[in-house]
Parts: C-alpha cells; sequence; structure tokens
C-alpha cells in the first residue's frame, strides 16, 4: 500500500495535476454519463422491433390479427394431414383396383409398418399438428400483447386450435408425446411425452380457456365446446362431454378449405380422376371395413357409382371440410346417453335421428343389444364423419374404452385386391413420432405405449 | 434495465490503476548524493589540452536526478553541456552499472564534478575527448592499463537525414570489431576519443534508416566523418493509426500492413478502392471478383472464413466512420420474392470511394482487432484515411486515366446440331438423343464462340477515369476537395445476328441494347482540418458519391422463328423480351474528428459520423408480342427494390502518457479508454407494377430492416521498455442493443508483445540482420449473431379466406435468446527482420484462429413446431496461416534500382466439430462437415462411364457414380502468392509488374449443357457426351451442369510503365510534376480451368463460389494515365 501511494506521488507530482484530472475527467464524464446513456442509445428503438423483416409489424394490433391467420393456415395443413391419413390407413379409402400406381408412403400406412419405418405420412401428420400448435400459442401471446380492441374471440379461437392439434396428437401417436413450448419471445423447452390422458386433459382445459374467450361469438363457442367434447369422450368422460355439447346447434360447423392445403390436396388427387389415382371408396376392407359402396346415394359418403368408385365429398381445390359440426354433438350426445347409468333408458337415439333428418335420411330403429347399439352409433359417426379424421379415433376409442379385439376394428389380415397381389396388415396400430423427437429432443424418451 | 455503469466503473477504475502496477515493478528506491566540487576528470589529457579542459571544466550543471537510470541521467548531464557522449564497450557490466537508478541534486556544480559524483562507486569514468567536445564512460581499468600506453586518435562527426539534413539523436555508432559503441546526441553529434590506431568499419544504425558502414583510418589524430543516412522503406519505425491512436509499427504486437494509396496508384491500374487493395497483395487478403463487368461487386475476406452461418465480410472504417460494406445484389432481390439476377449491380461500398481522395489504407487482422473495433472486427478490419490538405498556396492534382477494355478467356466453343426428320426436310434441331431416339437426322453441327462475328457476344470497352482535386491551407485551416468521374462502357455486346432478326421484322434497337453494360460513377469528396490553436484539431470529412449501373437486355424468343446459317428465315411467331436492369447506389457520409492535446502527454479525440447508402435496383421488362413481322405492346412490368441503410458513429478516446520520472526510452507508460457506439437503421422497400394491356396491377412496399446497436468500452495501454520491448494489454466490454447480448456477452482481452530484440547488447552486429523484432499477440474476438438468430424469424404471406386475399404473417424460425456471439481466440507470433544492410525485409506470421463457439443452425425435433432449425453457438472452426512477406533492393544505384515483393501465405480452414446433434450443414454441393474446410465443395464422383449399347447416348444407367458424395476442394485458396518487381531506370522511369499466383481452390462452374458439344455431337468423346447426362444428378435436376473443378491460377495481374516527365518539360508547362503511366492489367492467366474464369464469382457475398460459366471474366484493361499537379 506504501508502495502504491508512493507511486501515486511519483506520477501526480510529475506531471501538472490538474490538467491529468481534466483528462481523466472527459472519459469519466462521458462514461459516466453513457452509463446512462448508451443503454438509452442502445435500447431507444426497441431492438426486437425491428430485428427482422416484418418483426415490426408483428408486434402491432394488425400484426397479431395476421399471425392469427397463419394459425388457421397451419390448422387447415394439420387438419388436412390427419384427414388424409386417416382416409388411407382406415376402411374409408381402399386401393383403386385399376390403379397401377406405387405409393410407398401410402401403401408403409396401410400395412401399419409405421413402427418399424416411421411412416412419411404420419410423420407429416405430426409435423403439421406442432406447426400449428407452436403457431397458437404464439398467436395467444401476440393477441394477447398487442391485439389491443381485436375480437377477443381471436383468442378464444386460437387457444382452440392448440387444443384441436393436440386432440389429434392424442388420437393418432402412441402414448407420450411431448408438447415443447417455442413461445413468441424466443427460447425453446423441450418436454417429456405426455400420455394420452394428460393430452387430452390438456386439450380439455384449453378449450375452456377457450370457451371463457369466446364471449358471444359463438362460432368459436361451439368450435371449443365440441373440441372439448371429442377430448372428453377420448378419456371416457361421457357424461362431461354430454353436458358441454348438448347446446351446440346441430347445423353448426366450422369448417377450414380443406383442399388449399397439401394434405387436402394430395387426398383429392389420389381419391380422384386426376393422376394419380391411387385409392377409391372402401368397399369392406381386411375384413371389418365398411362397405361404403353399399350403400349409394347416402349423401354423408358420396362417390361415384360406376367402379372405381371414387369419392366425390373432396373436389378440386376449394372445398370446404368440417373440423368440427353439430352433428359431431350429436353423436357424442347419443354415445354418452348409451353409457351406464344412462342407457339404454336415454333416448340415444334422438339425436342420431335428429341429425340424419337433417339430410332426409329414415330414422333409425334400436337394435337391441348393447353392442350393437355401440356399433350403431359408430357407424352413424364413420358415415357422418367420412374423410373428417374422425375414423382412426373411434377405431382407438372401440378397443380402449368398448374393450373391442383391435383385429375386430382395424384392417385386418391378407386383403387381396386389385394391383397388389397380396398385402397383409401387420398389426402395429399407433405411431410413434418421428425419429428426430427422440435424436434432438433430449427429455424425449419413446413411447410410454403403443396401446391401439 | 440493465445498467452499463458498475461495468463501466469498474473498467475505469482498473484503466486508473493500470499506469501503477506498471511502475510498481521497477527498481527500489536509491539514496541521493550531495553534490560535490572535487576537481579533474581521470584521464583526460593535460598539456596541449589545456584549453579545452578548461572550456569543458567551466561548464556548469545544475540538475535534479530521482530515481533515474544512470544511462539517462549521464547522457542528460552531457546533453545540457553540449557534449556527445560514448560508452565504451557494451559488457554486461557496462549494461548493468548504466542500468541502476540513481537520485542525485546537483547547483551550478562542475561537470567533472557531476560525471564523478554519478560514476562514484563504479569501475567506470568519464573521460573526454581532447577537443573537449565530447565524453567517453569507459572502465577505470582501460584508462589505467592497455589504452593509457597505445597511440590513439579519436574519431567523431555527425550523422545526419540524407532527406532533410538534419542531424539524428539517438543512433548508435560503433566501431566494428571494437568495445567503442557510442550514441550520437545534441544534434546527431557523436566522438569516440581514445581509439587505439588503426583501420576500422564504422557501423551507424537507427531504427527506421539503412544500416550503413563506412571505413575510418585513425592515426595519432582526430578523425571526423560526415554520415548519411537514408530513411529505410522497410521501416518499424513508422507511424501507423489504430484505434487508440498513432503508434509505432514497432510498438504493435500484431502485423499492421499500410497501404500508401498515392505510390500503388502510380504502379498499378487502380480505378476502385478494391483495385487498390487488390494491387497490395495483402498477405491473408483474398478479393474475389463477381464480374468483370461495369462496377461489379468484389467481395473480400481477410484471413479465411471463421463463420458458418454468420457474416464474414471485415469492417470498414473510413476516416473513423463505419460504414456498411457488406449489401449484395441479392439482399436487394430477396425484396422481390427471392428473384435473383434483378438487374445491375450494387458495387462494393468500399468502391463509392474515389481511391484518389485515400491516403492510406490499414488492414487489421488478428488479435488486435476485436479489442481495438468491437464486434465482428473478427473478421478483420480495413482502415481508411483520406487525404488532407496542407499549409500552402492551392494545390491541384488532376488524374486522368482511359483505359480499353477487351474481353479475355473463351468460353468453351457452343455447339448446336441441325438436321431434319426422317420423313420431312423442315430443318430441326438434332442433337445425339434425337438421333438416338430417330427423331431426326443431323445436316449439320455448328459450331461457334465468342469470337464468331455473328453471334459474338463480347466487344471492347473503356473506362474513363477523371479525378480532380485542390488542396492547401492557410493560418488554421486546411483544405482538400476533390471530385471524381468513372464512366465505364462494358465489353458485353448485342450479338450481330440477333441485330439481323429485330432488322428483319422491323423492330428497332436502340442503342443502349448494342452495348448493355454501362456503369458511371460520380464522386465528391471534401476535407477541411481546422487547428483553431495549438494542440486543438477539427477534422470534417464529407464524401458523396453515386453510382449508376444498367444492363439492357434485348431478348428474342420466337416460339418458330429459326435462324440458320445465311439468315434463313423459316417462320415468324412469337415475342421478344425488352428488359432495362439498373441500380444505383448512392451514398455519403460525414465524419467530424475532434483531437485535443492539452499539452504533450494527453490526448482526447472524438469522432461522430454518418454513413448513408440507398441503394436500389429496377427492372423494365416490356414484352411486345410479334407475329409475321408485325409487333404489338403485350406487357411491360416495372419493378424496383431497394434498401437504406445508416451507420452512425459515436466515439471517444482517451490516452496520456504520464511522466514516471524516468526518461522515456526506458519506460513509456500509454494508458487509454475508448468508446465507442454505432448503430445501424436499415430499409427496404421494393414496388412491382405490371401492366397486361388494358389492366394494370401494382404492389408496393416499405418498411423497417433491421435496427442494430453495439458499441462498447477499452481499456488499452501501451508499455514500452528500454525502447525496445512493448507490451499492449486490452480489454474491452462491449454493449449491444439486444439485451440478451448484452447480458451474454464477456470481455475481450488482449495481450500482445514487441522485442525490438537486435537493439540488445547480446545481440551479434552483423551485416546480415541489422533488425530483428519479435512479436506475439493473444487475443478474443466476436461475431455478433443477427437479431432474428435471437428473436425468430417471421415473414409476410397471404391467405384466401372467403376469397378473398388477406395478408398474413408467418413463423420461419425461433429464435434463441440464449445465443452468445461467436468467440474466437487468436494468437499471431512473427518477426520482422531487416537483412543484408537493409536490403532485404523478412517478415514471417503465424496465426491460429479458433472460433470455439461458432454459430451453426441446429435442427430441431419436430415438436418444436418449426421446420427450420435454431441457431446454436455449438460449432467450432480453426483457421490458420503463416504469411512470409520478402521485401528486396538487391540493386540500388542512380539510375538503376530494382525492388522485389513477394507475398506468400499458406492458408488452412477446418470444421473441428459442428455440435452435438448436427452432423452435415449446407446445402447438395456446398456443405460443412466436420473435418473439412467451411462451405467446402462436395460431388458424386464419376467412377467410369460405358457406352454399353453402342448407342452413341449415355445414359445415366450407364455412369457409373460413387455410392456417396466426396469432398471436392475448398472455396478459398490453400496459397496465396502476390508478387511485384518494381524496377527504376534511367532516374525518371519506373517498370512494375504484379503477378498472383492462388490455388488450389475449388469452383463451381455452372453452364448451360444444351450448347455442350456432348449434347449435340455424335462423335464428341464418351466423357463429352457423359457431361450433359450428368447434368441432372449432380444439380438436382436443374438444367445446368455444376462441374465442380479444383483450380490453381497464375495471373499476370498488371504491369506498367511510368515516367516522372523531366523537371524542365513540367516547368514549361507551368505544373510542379507530371506523371504519365502506360498500365496493362490482367495481361496473362495461366490455369487449367475449363470455364471462363477461374478467378470470378458470380457470388460475390455469401461463401458460396459460383462461376455462372456466362459470366464474363475479367478483362484485359490497356491504359494511359496522366498524373499532374499544379
Amino acid at each position: 500500500m506504501t508502495r502504491i501511494k508512493h507511486l501515486r506521488r511519483l506520477i501526480v507530482g510529475a506531471v501538472d495535476s490538474s490538467a491529468l484530472i481534466r483528462i481523466l475527467l472527459i472519459p469519466v464524464l462521458l462514461i459516466s454519463l453513457s452509463g446512462c446513456a448508451i443503454d438509452r442509445l442502445l435500447t431507444s428503438s426497441d431492438p426486437v422491433e425491428g430485428a427482422v423483416i416484418d418483426l415490426s409489424d408483428v408486434k402491432t394490433r394488425n400484426g397479431a390479427i395476421r399471425f392469427h391467420r397463419s394459425v388457421m393456415v397451419a390448422l387447415t395443413s394439420a387438419f388436412a394431414q390427419v384427414s388424409y391419413f386417416t382416409a388411407v390407413f382406415t376402411d374409408e379409402m381402399t386401393k383403386d383396383l385399376l390403379s397401377t400406381t406405387y405409393d410407398g408412403a401410402v401403401l408403409d400406412a396401410r400395412k401399419q409398418s409405421s413402427q418399424i419405418l416411421p411412416g412419411v405420412l404420419a410423420d407429416n401428420a405430426y409435423n403439421a399438428l406442432h406447426i400449428a400448435r407452436v403457431n397458437a400459442a404464439q398467436a395467444i401471446t401476440l393477441l394477447q400483447r398487442y391485439g389491443i380492441g381485436a375480437d377477443s374471440a381471436l383468442i378464444g379461437e386460437a387457444y382452440a386450435a392448440q387444443a384441436q392439434t393436440i386432440v389429434y396428437l392424442g388420437e393418432m401417436f402412441c402414448s407420450g408425446i411431448p408438447l415443447t413450448r417455442a413461445p413468441f419471445d424466443g427460447g425453446l423447452e423441450y418436454t417429456r411425452g405426455m400420455s394420452t390422458a394428460e393430452l387430452f386433459q390438456t386439450a380439455a382445459a384449453l378449450f375452456d380457456t377457450a370457451i371463457a374467450y369466446a364471449g358471444d361469438s359463438v362460432r368459436v363457442a361451439s368450435l371449443a365446446k365440441i373440441g372439448k367434447g371429442r377430448a372428453l369422450m377420448n378419456l371416457g368422460l361421457y357424461d362431461q362431454a354430454l353436458n358441454v355439447v348438448r347446446d351446440v346447434e346441430t347445423s353448426y360447423m366450422y369448417s377450414l378449405r380443406f383442399s388449399s392445403a397439401t394434405g387436402g390436396v394430395t387426398l383429392w388427387t389420389i381419391t380422384t380422376a386426376a393422376n394419380p389415382a391411387i385409392f377409391e371408396v372402401g368397399n369392406g376392407e381386411g375384413e371389418n371395413g365398411i362397405d361404403w359402396t353399399s350403400t349409394p346415394g347416402d349423401p354423408r359418403v358420396p362417390f361415384s357409382t360406376s367402379s372405381p368408385h371414387r369419392q366425390q365429398k373432396v373436389l378440386g381445390t376449394s372445398v370446404l371440410l368440417p373440423m368440427a359440426k353439430g352433428i359431431e354433438a350429436r353423436m357424442i350426445e347419443a354415445e354418452a346417453l348409451l353409457q351406464p347409468p344412462n342407457s339404454p333408458a336415454g333416448d340415444w337415439l334422438g339425436p342420431i335421428n335428429s341429425a340424419r333428418a337433417t339430410v332426409g335420411l329414415a330414422a333409425l330403429t334400436d337394435p337391441g343389444t348393447a353392442d350393437s347399439r355401440i356399433d350403431m352409433v359408430f357407424n352413424e359417426r364413420a358415415y357422418w364423419n367420412f374423410l373428417e379424421g374422425h375414423r382412426l379415433a373411434d377405431y382407438r376409442r372401440l378397443v380402449r374404452q368398448y374393450e373391442r379385439l383391435p383385429m375386430n376394428v382395424y384392417p385386418y389380415g391378407i386383403y387381396t385386391q386389385g394391383g397388389w397381389s397380396v398385402l397383409a396388415y401387420e398389426n402395429n396400430y399407433v405411431f410413434s413420432p418421428p425419429r428426430n423427437e427422440e435424436e434432438r429432443n433430449h427429455l424425449y424418451t419413446g413411447c410410454i405405449d403403443l396401446n391401439p | 434495465m440493465y445498467c452499463t455503469s458498475m461495468v463501466l466503473s469498474r473498467l475505469l477504475v482498473l484503466s486508473l490503476i493500470v499506469p501503477f502496477v506498471g511502475i510498481n515493478s521497477q527498481a527500489p528506491y536509491v539514496s541521493s548524493l550531495p553534490a560535490s566540487n572535487a576537481d579533474g576528470l581521470k584521464g583526460a589529457s593535460s598539456d596541449s589540452r589545456d584549453m579545452a579542459r578548461q572550456k569543458y571544466q567551466s561548464i556548469r550543471i545544475s540538475r535534479a536526478f530521482e530515481r533515474v537510470v544512470l544511462r539517462e541521467a549521464l547522457m542528460a548531464v552531457a546533453k545540457e553541456a553540449g557534449l556527445a557522449i560514448s560508452f565504451d564497450g557494451s559488457d554486461e557490466l557496462l549494461t548493468r552499472e548504466l542500468n541502476r537508478r540513481i537520485t542525485a541534486k546537483f547547483v551550478d556544480a562542475s561537470v567533472t564534478d557531476v560525471f564523478r559524483e554519478l560514476l562514484k562507486n563504479s569501475d567506470f569514468e568519464a573521460r573526454s575527448s581532447s577537443d573537449g567536445k565530447a565524453v567517453m564512460i569507459t572502465k577505470t581499468s582501460n584508462i589505467a592499463t592497455g589504452v593509457k600506453n597505445q597511440a590513439t586518435g579519436s574519431v567523431s562527426g555527425i550523422v545526419v537525414d540524407s532527406a532533410t539534413g538534419k542531424g539524428i539523436d539517438g543512433v548508435t555508432v560503433a566501431l566494428v570489431g571494437s568495445r567503442f559503441s557510442v550514441m550520437t546526441a545534441g544534434g546527431g553529434r557523436f566522438a569516440i576519443p581514445a581509439v587505439p590506431n588503426g583501420s576500422y568499419q564504422l557501423r551507424v544504425k537507427l531504427l527506421g534508416y539503412v544500416q550503413k558502414s563506412v571505413s575510418v583510418a585513425v592515426n595519432n589524430k582526430p578523425t571526423n566523418v560526415t554520415i548519411q543516412l537514408i530513411a529505410s522503406a522497410t521501416s518499424l519505425n513508422e507511424v501507423v493509426t489504430t484505434a487508440t491512436g498513432k503508434q509505432r509499427r514497432v510498438d504493435i504486437s500484431n502485423d499492421v500492413v499500410k497501404i500508401d494509396a498515392a505510390k500503388l496508384m502510380e504502379a498499378a491500374p487502380v480505378r476502385s478502392v478494391t483495385d487498390l487493395l487488390q494491387a497490395a497483395q495483402v498477405n491473408g487478403v483474398t478479393i474475389t471478383p463477381s464480374s468483370g463487368e461495369p462496377g461489379a461487386p468484389k467481395r473480400i475476406r481477410i484471413g479465411g472464413l471463421g463463420s458458418i452461418s454468420q457474416n464474414n465480410d471485415p469492417v470498414v472504417i473510413v476516416d473513423g466512420v463505419w460504414i456498411k460494406a457488406d449489401f449484395s445484389t441479392k439482399d436487394v432481390a430477396r425484396q422481390l420474392g427471392g428473384q435473383a439476377g434483378y438487374g445491375g449491380y450494387m458495387p462494393s461500398a468500399l468502391d463509392a470511394i474515389d481511391p484518389n481522395t485515400i491516403e492510406t489504407i490499414e488492414v487489421v487482422r488478428g488479435p488486435a482487432a476485436a479489442t481495438l473495433y468491437g464486434p465482428d472486427a473478427a473478421n478483420g478490419v480495413i482502415l481508411i484515411t483520406t487525404k488532407r490538405g496542407s499549409i500552402g498556396p492551392a494545390r491541384w492534382d488532376m488524374h486522368y486515366s482511359h483505359d480499353r477494355l477487351a474481353p479475355t478467356g473463351s468460353y468453351p466453343f457452343l455447339y448446336k446440331g441441325i438436321g431434319h426428320p426422317l420423313f420431312s426436310t423442315e430443318p430441326m434441331d438434332c442433337g445425339v438423343s434425337d438421333i438416338v431416339a430417330k427423331r431426326c437426322i443431323q445436316d449439320s453441327l455448328i459450331v461457334w464462340s465468342d469470337g464468331d462475328p455473328l453471334l459474338r457476344n463480347e466487344g471492347s470497352g473503356s473506362t474513363n477515369l477523371l479525378s480532380a482535386s485542390v488542396s492547401g491551407g492557410a493560418g488554421q485551416v486546411r483544405y482538400n476537395l476533390s471530385a471524381g468521374l468513372t464512366d465505364q462502357g462494358g465489353t458485353r455486346r448485342l450479338n450481330e445476328i440477333t441485330q439481323a432478326r429485330a432488322r428483319i421484322l422491323s423492330i428497332p434497337v436502340e442503342n443502349r441494347y448494342l452495348k448493355p453494360s454501362q456503369m458511371r460513377n460520380r464522386r465528391l469528396s471534401a476535407r477541411l482540418d481546422i487547428s483553431p490553436r495549438q494542440g486543438l484539431d477539427f477534422s470534417l470529412s464529407l464524401d458523396g458519391s453515386q453510382q449508376n449501373s444498367t444492363e439492357n437486355e434485348f431478348r428474342m424468343a420466337f416460339s418458330n422463328l429459326t435462324v440458320y446459317d445465311s439468315m434463313n428465315i423459316v417462320n415468324v411467331s412469337g415475342g421478344i423480351g425488352l428488359e432495362k436492369k439498373s441500380s444505383r447506389t448512392t451514398s455519403g457520409r460525414v465524419s467530424l474528428v475532434t483531437r485535443w492535446n492539452p499539452n504533450s502527454w494527453s490526448l482526447f479525440s472524438t469522432t461522430l459520423g454518418i454513413d448513408k447508402q440507398v441503394q436500389s435496383e429496377a427492372l423494365t421488362a416490356e414484352n411486345p408480342r410479334c407475329a409475321r413481322g408485325v409487333c404489338s405492346l403485350f406487357s411491360v412490368k416495372d419493378q424496383t427494390a431497394g434498401r437504406e441503410a445508416s451507420v452512425y458513429t459515436i466515439r471517444a478516446q482517451s490516452s496520456f502518457t504520464p511522466s514516471l520520472g524516468v526518461p522515456e526510452r526506458f519506460i513509456r507508460i500509454q494508458p487509454g479508454v475508448t468508446f465507442d457506439l454505432r448503430r445501424q437503421v436499415n430499409y427496404r422497400h421494393s414496388a412491382l407494377i405490371e401492366r397486361f394491356a388494358d389492366s394494370s396491377t401494382s404492389i408496393g412496399d416499405l418498411h423497417a430492416g433491421p435496427q442494430t446497436a453495439v458499441g462498447g468500452v477499452s481499456l488499452n495501454a501501451n508499455i514500452r521498455l528500454f525502447d525496445r520491448i512493448s507490451f499492449d494489454p486490452a480489454i474491452r466490454h462491449d454493449f449491444s442493443g439486444a439485451k440478451e447480448l448484452q447480458n451474454n456477452s464477456k470481455a475481450y482481452p488482449r495481450l500482445g508483445t514487441s522485442w525490438l530484440v537486435s537493439d540488445e547488447p547480446f545481440f551479434p552486429q552483423s551485416s546480415w540482420v541489422s533488425t530483428l523484432r519479435l512479436r506475439g499477440a493473444f487475443g478474443y474476438a466476436s461475431v455478433q449473431p443477427t437479431l432474428s438468430q435471437l428473436y425468430g424469424r417471421y415473414g409476410r404471406s397471404t391467405t384466401t379466406i372467403t376469397g378473398v386475399s388477406l395478408p398474413t404473417i408467418q413463423l420461419y424460425a425461433i429464435g434463441n435468446p440464449n445465443l452468445q456471439p461467436e468467440r474466437s481466440s487468436e494468437i499471431e507470433v512473427g518477426f520482422d527482420a531487416d537483412m543484408f544492410d537493409e536490403r532485404v525485409m523478412l517478415t514471417l506470421t503465424y496465426g491460429n484462429k479458433q472460433n470455439q463457439n461458432t454459430l451453426v443452425d441446429r435442427q430441431l425435433a419436430s415438436s418444436a413446431g418449426v421446420t427450420s432449425g435454431r441457431q446454436e453457438n455449438i460449432a467450432k472452426v480453426v483457421n490458420q496461416s503463416t504469411m512470409i512477406q520478402v521485401i528486396a533492393r538487391p540493386i540500388e544505384r542512380n539510375n538503376f534500382r530494382v525492388r522485389l515483393t513477394t507475398n506468400l501465405t499458406f492458408s488452412s480452414n477446418e470444421i473441428k466439430a459442428l455440435g452435438s446433434g448436427v452432423s452435415l450443414y449446407g446445402t447438395f454441393d456446398q456443405r460443412y462437415v466436420e473435418g473439412y474446410p467451411v462451405g467446402g465443395l462436395w460431388s458424386r464422383p464419376v467412377l467410369g462411364i460405358m457406352d454399353s449399347d453402342n448407342d452413341g447416348f449415355i445414359s445415366l444407367s450407364e455412369i457409373v457414380f460413387a455410392d456417396s458424395l466426396a469432398y471436392m476442394g475448398s472455396n478459398m485458396p490453400r496459397y496465396t502468392m502476390g508478387n511485384n518487381i518494381e524496377v527504376g531506370f534511367l532516374g525518371n522511369f519506373t517498370f512494375n509488374a504484379f503477378v498472383d499466383y492462388k490455388g488450389p481452390f475449388t469452383q463451381n462452374r455452372t453452364f448451360d449443357s444444351r450448347n455442350m458439344r456432348g449434347y449435340w455431337d455424335p462423335n464428341s468423346s464418351l466423357e463429352e457426351r457423359m457431361l450433359p447426362t450428368v447434368v441432372s444428378r449432380l444439380s438436382g435436376g436443374a438444367g445446368n451442369t455444376k462441374d465442380l473443378q479444383t483450380v490453381k491460377e497464375l495471373r499476370l495481374q498488371s504491369a506498367s510503365i511510368s515516367m516522372n516527365v523531366p523537371m524542365q518539360i513540367v516547368r514549361r508547362l507551368g505544373a510542379q510534376s507530371i506523371h504519365v503511366s502506360l498500365q496493362g492489367s490482367n495481361l496473362g492467366l495461366w490455369s487449367q480451368y475449363r470455364g471462363r474464369d477461374p478467378g470470378v464469382n458470380s457470388s460475390p457475398v455469401g461463401e458460396k463460389l459460383t462461376d455462372s460459366g456466362k459470366a464474363i471474366g475479367l478483362t484485359r484493361n490497356y491504359s494511359l494515365q496522366f498524373r499532374v499537379r499544379y
């Protein structure tokens, strides 16, 4: 210390002390000022505001609304992928007798072999669902922060979209799907896989929030109620589902411009006369499949009567296809009313027949047994929801909740038809996430179970 | 809110402590001595020298010394007494003795007493020369023994600067082979007394001057010599400008390259700043032109590629102001949905500056850059200082040059087969595949090249450069005003056959389409230096330029018009396309630098500046439809896109040199504080107007782009010991507008040292190494991530909802707020040596730069909900380089001198690791793979070909490809060598030649397979017939062949003969000097490259190297240049 004092004396004594202080003071002042000023200079314009092209537009009311629109686009794509995959994997579509076109990805899906080789179609659906989900979550943040004055129903719609994607993930894939978070402000938070039940519970909670934000928007509230009903049905909570969907109008429909999305276009091209047409409407495929061709003229499943039976529901590039509709609410009601203690006293046929009446179909009568009633409800569901991404979920519930054997539900066994010599369905019924999930998400440990 | 005050305060406290720490390490305190009046000097002769002795003894000294090194004290006394002082010998004892510290005080003491007291208790004493003008410090024993009894004389004289004639102090004068070594003082004087008789070589040496030896004979009497020293051209003593002010080059621990713009422009054809850099052949600097077209931009890389996904462009600072130098054509083109080749050229921002206005360019690389210049300086720094005026009457400088441009190199011969169908005589295109498929019978094969008069698309071009400046000053004001104009007509031509077609169709072809490539660059600059009072200077620098470049395309796209030889028009219908592409760059720069030297030991300066660039591109496309010779306008499309950028610079620095109570030649400490901040604001705009007959659509947009701000505070010091050892420690802390970066940023320290080892006593005196400096530096640098990498990337789109097109905003990529700046550590070691009587200067530098946390796009799990990856600091890149510079002056005569310069660089670049989860990065042919260079080029090699069905056509099944992609080479040359020979003869003439070599590097030649011989000629070789087939396999189906070639090139870059017009003629013309130069550039190219020009790359920004094949090669220029000064 003494030495330092001496050295200080040496220097200060050797120079003009006042000049030295003056010189030192300038940077001191500058830096002291800059202690406050630098921050201001640096942050006077929020760097995020102009960080990248268009980001300044994002953080405005208009930006939030525009971003919300892109969520709807993403949701449409995801819905199209789900519908496309469901159609070719289940009995909705079968191989066109005349077609010699080979599509490896589709046929992999048909053979249910995606457990061995991740199916391209399942991967596409998985990716599209997460894109829509993450976009919806960001849109909620944006609308909440910057969408001042915007219709709060938009927030509700984004919540419903987010929840809907989670329902699809739970219905299509194995138990153990992660819901990674990538919030608007940056950052990435990988998560562990959630069980199927957790997914549906998460979705139900999000639908609740959507209902709260929906306010007086019947359009959004109904979407959320049907979605919540679907999630609750997947959880086996029939009464709750019944209560949620009861006030949804039968005529309600939440449609997306199905064919403008990639999956939708593909479904259109491979199932209609456009090349390459690989599939036609199912005709009792794989022992368990519905023979849709046996009911020509049913307005719910339009197809060409001459062989090959091309579907005529998804045509062209401007088709609006419902992701949720009041008819589904009626189907939920009917199924819920069949559950103890309602069954068989409840008027479970009422909702079914009221739905049928909307398109002029004759009323159905009670088949008499519990199983046949369930069969009837699921058959009605199949017709009403043809090509709308429900059929695979119905298979799941028949196995998981009604304890049907998979071989009595899914396309099963040897199936020979048309251009294929032999097609043997394997007994893999659920799909794993793409392999990259395991490679890149350090918290993901694979499927919890592969229950059909 | 994150407040930097605390950090700054801490840094400031550290800056105040630094000088104390430095002094604290010095020798202990020495007690003072009382003055004495003892008489006489031992050893001084008596009788014949009484007069001198009396004079000598009459000198009185009053002086105090406190902790002063003895050598300095003795020299100070000698200086005050007007005596030359010498030190007898340089052995360890003397060195040790002279370096001890003393404290003493003398009041009106005789010089003899002073010397005696100072040398008390030592084995040395002071001895005066016979004439009483010099004193020598020598061992007592030397006087007592041999020397005393030997016949002696003395050697004295003066050392002067050959240019100024002024005496130079501090020069070491030694008698070779003896212990006598003295140092000049008192205006260059020296004296060596009591030298035994004999013949000696007197060696005279000072850093910054060419060492000189003269013969002297000592024969019982005084010998007097006058020695002229020539300033060394290879001086380590020159002053260079660093971020902390001006410093001697010898004190800087890293290699700094300083380019004398005016001198280089006399020797080489320089028409732009990038030409200057190219001609300077700076080691480690790679200049890649995008084309030989007028105004085409050039890519600059300093020290290889450190970043994988970040910008590798160097920082450019002009008169203290940062300028944005990384604009690219692509940036603008992206504004309209990524339409590449949108039009014209965006020049390199550097080329907006008139090279005639530049005084010097300094290239800073290595560890020095970051701590001095902040973020992104890891890629190197280019410092440009413009010319300033000097006091005196107005001085006019004019520069005019006229260049004739000629295309070089030949694009491979182009082919076309003409035939007819089997059952018709109608002519048709008929290639090998058509013949094999029996679609036609080939009648003829047309072969043409650029030389074909009908099809020739190139001709001669020209460049005219006119620059004029006036400079001068009076009183406290100096000025320099300059104006420049560059007008360039490119070599592209509308070929004759197209013109003939147009004539036949009565379509007028305007002149602008005949020579489609034009560029005009207009520049104005002014610099005003005002010194209102001593120690206070203001420099105001203004610069503005506008460059317009156009590319006018006349295209004919006839569906049924076929012109075979002899202009035989078969059918006419279809359309033509007229395209005018243009780009305009307007830039301006203002800088105000204030320097305040309140006294000799302190400096305070500020720099305020703005650099603004406005760039736009426009495309006007007119599409008339013609049928049977009648044309009508079908559609007009106007597209414009552009961007603006403003860079604001604020910089302040302070440094001082505290007096430590000891002479500066023993220790000098110069600590300093620097603060800088730069803010960049970008705008982008685009517009599209399209008219189809009677309807039109218009889409316009203007929106903000990135606005970034970065800055920092650095503490630095230059510590010099014994005038030969320097340390320059520094530490910098960055600020950033991005809070995340601010939180994640680290300090960037640096330590460098320079040791002038040849000035050490132990260094052997030899003629072959006269100066040797060892240097080394280690430091950290950074490259900032972009804000979109931090916060995510969003883009615009539209969606149709209920039949209405509505705008949307989409998420493209998520951000990573945990990003840190890429942090690289770099070590640079080397030496500089003046050899063989300073006829050769050798500089060797080895650099090793490691980017430890290079940013890489890591792909994300699908559940993240984005298809793109996210940037993470996970890769590691290593750059190594060894750079050698040899400057030799083998012949130095009055009328004939030769100077040879060779710059040689060996460099390597390797991705050591890409990081966990990233195994491959990049596109199909340019990849980032561990163990290989950044952006290396990859391809699937052809292992064999066989025409197995013998049909003449090589199908894909007849080509055997390797199973996987193979590494083809780096896109950066491993070796570069620049050679310059300068020959001065007949007094006024100078010949210069610049020869460059670079290689091996891999060039991606892309060309249209439909012109290839193998496509048309069934008699071509198997390899030729294979190439068109390989197209789809190697380029993903595109219609172009990517022909990866690893090449080397040797280029006669330029040659010139210059003449300084004799003064009698100059005076007769009323001028001060006239310089005439005949120059040629790109005079020869030796390379095995199969494309147009291996040195041209159509993708000047970014790393991708693509020679489009059709790109205009560098032109061969012949020029005449005049420089006149009035």
